[in-house]
């Protein structure tokens, strides 16, 4: 069975980590995942691997609120960036913010693949992988 | 045939009578020699008896007007001839000429009178009536007009040459006959002069007015004197008297009206300053009677604070720079309060321009000065109220987004271990999401904590505001640091320009708390931390400030956050983001704003500003 290689949970909060980790070790969909809990980090990550196209993640879960670097601020340096032709990301916003500015807001960046508000549940997650599967 | 002065002796009366003429006489032959004279001729003309007989002499121009008389030979009566005489300046003779018949021949003879001395007085008269009136007449009491004295012909144009002798109703009007025949009755029996003012009296469709005076020369004389006078210009002059007296009257009896009636307080004042006239309401609104008022002087009732610029105006209409002015000035009511006063004051002229006295108008604006001030006030509370709801809803929005991520961000990630505890058989992964799970639980209860402060704060406006000296505070917080100043060896430097802010204290120590401990905590290894407290006046505002040389921060990067909940922006620094957001809440809370300065490598600058207007406006709620 295929398996997605990479997948970089961006999330400054130590248990919703821990539970995506459960979720994505149960569904067996993925190969590696990348924790980091805040967007510089994830940046840097980006950054270094940018020559190496196998560690470069095909799902970024990203959330809005941390420290030091935040979702949206990740956004704007990400978009910089110069990413191996054909490599593909697809990029979740994931906010606990149920509020209609912050939706607004993810607007401004038209090559996010979707918006999603916690709690995430397994079903959402099994959704996100399978459509990422190469058929 | 005589051949010079000869009488006829056959008749001696004749000669007699001729030498008692008064007349002169000279008569000639048919040859033209003077045959015969009278003395009276000779002491007429000045001459002597051979000038006389000298029918060289005649020929003379020294003979004049007779001589010529004599040789043309004429009839005629009473013409006045010019003669020239020896040693007379004027000389006018009242000269006839007649041919004389004797059986032989056919003589001449001219008789004559000196009547220089009546032309002179008829000349005079002349003058007199010239100057007297128009047209003077003569006339009988029917009517008959005698004499007819004209002057200005051009205005009347009658023929005056021709009126003697007719009657005078034939030159006037059909409406002016029976008028005029009362007139002369009333003479007759008053025995006085009547004077009347008729118009257009020779019916020309004139705008002309014409005095008419009627005299008696004496009761027993049946003779009328009218003079006639055209006294259009004076009749129309009176007319326009006339209107623009009534037209004064009628502004005498507005102004009195306006005066005596008017709501608005008006004064007559001397260029002294005294009060000429007062009306009723200026006596109500200043609560004198009239007689109390008359008393006073003007400078007596001015508030000392405004004379200065009252004085300045009078003595500018005084020096007739301006002719009015407008004020509004503080009047001292009887019971010995003020009274605002919007005032004009205008300058009444005498003909030559001097000024004759002030009219001053005066209303009552106190109540208006009061709403004007209440409304100024309102206005401030408004403008800070506007301020405060604004902070307040930048308040909100902020509580909201702590409760969007700090709270439900944690509360999500709970609901999903809880999901997920029942797939977890190992023990350890138990445990650990346990410990995850506490974790969370705790960030959740301390942000609660944080935000019972924030509203705690919000809801705590009613802190007493204290003169709080900074400098002290400054000091006090700067030992209570000392552990960290000590290892940092950090310089503290004060400049307060000003001492005293008026300020919740504890808000204030935590302000400078929070500030002075950020700037020892993000500091650089390599320079001795230099810590600079500040404060100094801005536009009303108090601003206070706290510089540092430390690590600075990108504010392109982190400034609409820097303020923020939880953010932090130093990786190796204690923090728990929880400061700044802190301390901003309560700036606010009162009204207040902060503002940072900052360069990576550098340093920062915190600024605070005290709003105080907000305060003052609280208190006035």
């Amino acid at each position: 069975m295929n398996k997605i290689k990479n997948v970089c949970v961006v999330d400054d909060d130590e248990l919703f980590q821990f539970v995506m980790r459960q979720h994505f070790e149960r569904l067996e969909l993925v190969e590696k995942i990348h924790k980091f809990t805040d967007g510089e980090q994830a940046l840097n990550y980006i950054k270094q691997n940018l020559n190496k196209p196998d560690n470069l993640p095909d799902l970024i879960l990203l959330d809005v609120n941390m420290p030091y670097m935040d979702g949206w601020q990740f956004l704007r340096e990400y978009v910089k960036l110069s990413l191996p032709a054909g490599k593909q990301i697809k990029v979740y916003v994931l906010t606990s913010s149920t509020h209609e500015s912050d939706l607004q807001r993810a607007k401004e960046f038209p090559f996010l693949a979707g918006y999603l508000v916690k709690p995430i549940g397994k079903n959402i997650i099994k959704e996100i992988l399978t459509e990422l599967l190469p058929a | 045939m005589v051949q010079s002065k000869t009488f006829n002796p056959a008749n001696q009366w004749y000669g007699a009578i001729a030498a008692a003429f008064e007349d002169g006489y000279i008569a000639t032959n048919q040859a033209g020699q003077i045959v015969a004279f009278n003395p009276s001729a000779l002491e007429i003309l000045r001459i002597s008896e051979s000038q006389m007989l000298d029918p060289g002499w005649w020929e003379s121009p020294s003979a004049g007007a007779l001589g010529q008389l004599l040789r043309e030979r004429k009839e005629f009566s009473d013409h006045k001839v010019r003669q020239d005489v020896p040693n007379k300046k004027d000389c006018w003779l009242r000269v006839s000429g007649k041919a004389l018949h004797t059986q032989t021949e056919t003589g001449y003879m001219l008789t004559f009178r000196d009547v220089t001395s009546y032309l002179e007085v008829n000349r005079s008269l002349n003058t007199i009536i010239s100057s007297l009136d128009d047209i003077i007449l003569e006339m009988t009491v029917n009517g008959t007009l005698l004499h007819v004295w004209m002057n200005r012909t051009s205005r009347l144009t009658l023929p005056w040459m021709e009126m003697q002798g007719k009657s005078v109703y034939q030159y006037m009007p059909e409406r002016l006959i029976m008028e005029f025949q009362h007139l002369i009755r009333e003479v007759i029996i008053s025995g006085k002069e009547v004077v009347r003012v008729l118009q257009d009296p020779l019916g020309r469709n004139q705008q002309v007015w014409y005095r008419i005076r009627l005299v008696r020369p004496g009761t027993t004389n049946n003779t009328i004197i009218v003079s006639i006078h055209d006294v259009t210009a004076e009749y129309k002059a009176n007319e326009e008297l006339r209107e623009a007296r009534t037209q004064l009257e009628d502004s005498q009896q507005v102004f009195k009206s306006v005066f005596d009636y008017s709501p608005t307080g008006i004064a007559l004042l001397s260029i002294t300053g005294q009060w000429l006239d007062v009306n009723a309401s200026l006596l109500e609104t200043l609560g004198y009677t009239r007689d109390e008022m008359s008393g006073l002087s003007v400078s007596t009732l001015i508030h000392p604070d405004d004379m200065d610029k009252a004085k300045a105006q009078i003595a500018q209409i005084l020096d007739r720079k301006i002719n009015t002015y407008r004020a509004e000035r503080r009047y001292k009511h009887r019971d010995g309060h003020y009274i605002y006063m919007f005032l004009a004051c205008s300058a009444m002229l005498n003909p030559d321009g001097s000024i004759r006295y002030l009219i001053l108008q005066m209303i009552d604006v106190t109540e208006l000065k009061q709403l004007d001030s209440d409304a100024r006030k309102k206005n401030i509370i408004l403008h800070a109220t506007s301020i405060d709801l604004q902070q307040k809803i930048k308040q909100l929005f902020e509580l909201n987004q702590i409760i969007a991520h700090n709270l439900r961000g944690p509360a999500t990630a709970l609901i999903s271990s809880v999901e997920l505890l029942p797939e977890l058989a190992n023990m350890e992964e138990q445990q650990e999401m346990l410990d995850h799970m506490k974790i969370s639980a705790n960030a959740i209860l301390s942000t609660l904590n944080d935000l019972k402060d924030v509203l705690a704060q919000q809801a705590n406006t009613e802190l007493p505001f204290t003169p709080c000296n900074v400098e002290a505070i400054t000091k006090q917080l700067w030992s209570s640091l000392n552990q960290q100043v000590v290892e940092k060896n950090a310089q503290l430097k004060v400049n307060f320009r000003e001492s005293s802010i008026e300020y919740s204290r504890p808000y204030l120590e935590n302000i400078l708390f929070h500030l002075i401990n950020n700037a020892l905590t993000y500091t650089r290894p390599d320079v001795l931390p230099e810590i600079r407290v500040e404060t100094w006046k801005e536009d009303d505002q108090i601003v206070l400030m706290v510089s540092d040389n430390g690590i600075g921060i990108d504010l392109q990067k982190h400034g609409e956050q820097l303020f923020r909940y939880k953010k932090k922006f130093h990786r190796g620094y204690e923090s728990n983001g929880v400061g700044l957001f802190m301390i901003r809440n309560q700036i606010r809370t009162f009204g207040g704003s902060i503002d940072v300065k900052s360069e990576v490598g550098k340093g920062s600058s915190f600024f605070v500003y005290f709003n105080n207007r907000v305060h003052i406006s609280k208190d006035d709620e």
